[in-house]
């Protein structure tokens, strides 16, 4: 009982974590790629 | 005549048992739903010849090392080589650009998952060992693929009905699921208009694939063999160099694929091992895990619009999209918004949740392997 309690605990805190750390990869991405294009439509 | 006696004694009509008749009928009923109502007939249709074919007497098709299924079965989903083709033309298909373009979307998918895990823990109590329960959570997740995998993987003896079910509640999405969003939902949530996504950049959407792979593997390494797959055909269609692995993956391999899948899927299913009490269960639960999906998803959303300023608000509705059932679920909240107000095109938004939401099933799907198979 007390192993179930704990693995849907840890699956929950799992699936968010990796949610949040994809969250953060796509902010990261589109940060960098709008600097990129901002960088290139300057450029011309 | 000796030999017409003996061809008269092998025939299969005279080892025809009564649950074979019973498990003809379940095939009969998937040929329905299949056929003439069009629920997910791609899958249900060789699910249901899988089980029909197997409670046929003395055919020796699932016969181990010998039967010409049991091969498909064997080699194809104990191998663990089907799902993950499936999930490569998955990735192909899917357009990530929802996500990409309003990413806080992506908790829906993650909150969907929190039924899983209800629904883990609710067949623990009812008396299932801890890998079963985790195969009738994850049915959930409206993820058939993954709910193969991970049966496969923890309870192969189950993986016929968890499949079933899983299939089957995709395909019953369009009525499961309205009753619960609106249950839980005021018309005033249900008319939310959400503001139009920003474009999202060829860039973005190739470095995605790249990146997201690395995160996921590396948090849950036990997700890497659907993960990989899922983010390598997502690679081939937004790199757009390589059109014909692209195509290849959308059509023939996801097609192959799925006819290898669906007919050993059902031919797991005989008399002996679909007709017990517990299989009504593991469909019970299995509704209840789908219900509970959607109502986490639905109840998240609500969650995040208490933090959301005035005009950014999510419309409930979406986080209903959070099961995987890539793109029914999508289109059943559409459609349910549109019954509020024609206007509202909730279509495009209820897609990111919804790729989320099998990011989010196999994610579970990894920790569940992970804790479990050690």
């Amino acid at each position: 009982m007390w192993q179930a309690v704990q693995i849907s605990i840890a699956g929950i805190c799992g699936v968010m974590a990796g949610i949040l750390l994809l969250y953060c990869t796509v902010r990261l991405i589109g940060y960098v790629t709008e600097k990129i294009e901002k960088k290139g439509r300057s450029n011309e | 005549m000796n030999n017409l006696f003996e061809l008269a004694s092998m025939s299969g009509f005279l080892y025809l048992t009564p649950q074979m008749l019973i498990m003809w009928l379940i095939a009969a009923v998937l040929f329905y739903l299949a056929i003439a109502r069009g629920f997910e007939p791609l899958l249900l249709l060789p699910i249901g010849f899988g089980i029909l074919l197997v409670n046929l007497p003395l055919t020796g098709l699932m016969e181990p090392g010998e039967g010409l299924i049991w091969h498909f079965f064997h080699y194809g989903i104990q191998w663990e080589i089907i799902p993950p083709l499936i999930f490569l033309g998955v990735g192909a298909m899917t357009d990530f650009g929802p996500v990409l373009a309003n990413p806080k979307l992506l908790f829906l998918g993650a909150g969907a998952q929190v039924g899983v895990y209800i629904t883990f823990f609710s067949a623990y109590l009812f008396g299932f060992d801890l890998s079963e329960s985790a195969v009738i959570g994850i049915i959930g997740g409206a993820d058939g693929p993954t709910t193969i995998y991970l049966s496969a993987k923890l309870a192969p003896h189950m993986l016929g009905s968890c499949a079933v079910a899983a299939y089957s509640y995709m395909a019953l999405v369009p009525i499961v699921q309205p009753p619960v969003m609106r249950l839980l939902t005021t018309k005033q949530e249900r008319t939310i208009r959400m503001k139009t996504e920003r474009k999202v950049g060829r860039l973005e959407k190739v470095l995605f694939p790249f990146f997201a792979s690395l995160v996921i593997i590396l948090l849950i390494p036990a997700s890497a063999p659907l993960m990989a797959m899922f983010m390598l055909g997502n690679i081939f269609r937004e790199s757009k160099v390589v059109e014909r692995l692209n195509q290849a993956a959308q059509n023939e391999l996801m097609n192959i694929s799925t006819i290898f899948l669906g007919l050993p899927v059902g031919a797991t299913m005989n008399a002996e091992q679909f007709l017990r009490p517990d299989v009504i269960f593991i469909f019970l639960l299995g509704l209840a895990a789908f219900m509970i999906s959607t109502a986490s998803g639905v109840l998240i959303a609500k969650f995040m619009n208490l933090f959301l300023k005035e005009g950014e608000k999510i419309n409930p509705l979406v986080g209903a999209a959070g099961v995987s059932a890539v793109p029914m679920a999508a289109r059943v909240v559409h459609a349910v918004g549109a019954r509020e107000d024609k206007k509202n095109y909730l279509l495009m938004h209820a897609m990111g949740p919804n790729v989320a939401g099998v990011i989010g099933t196999v994610l579970a799907a990894g920790i569940f392997l992970t804790l479990l198979q050690g």
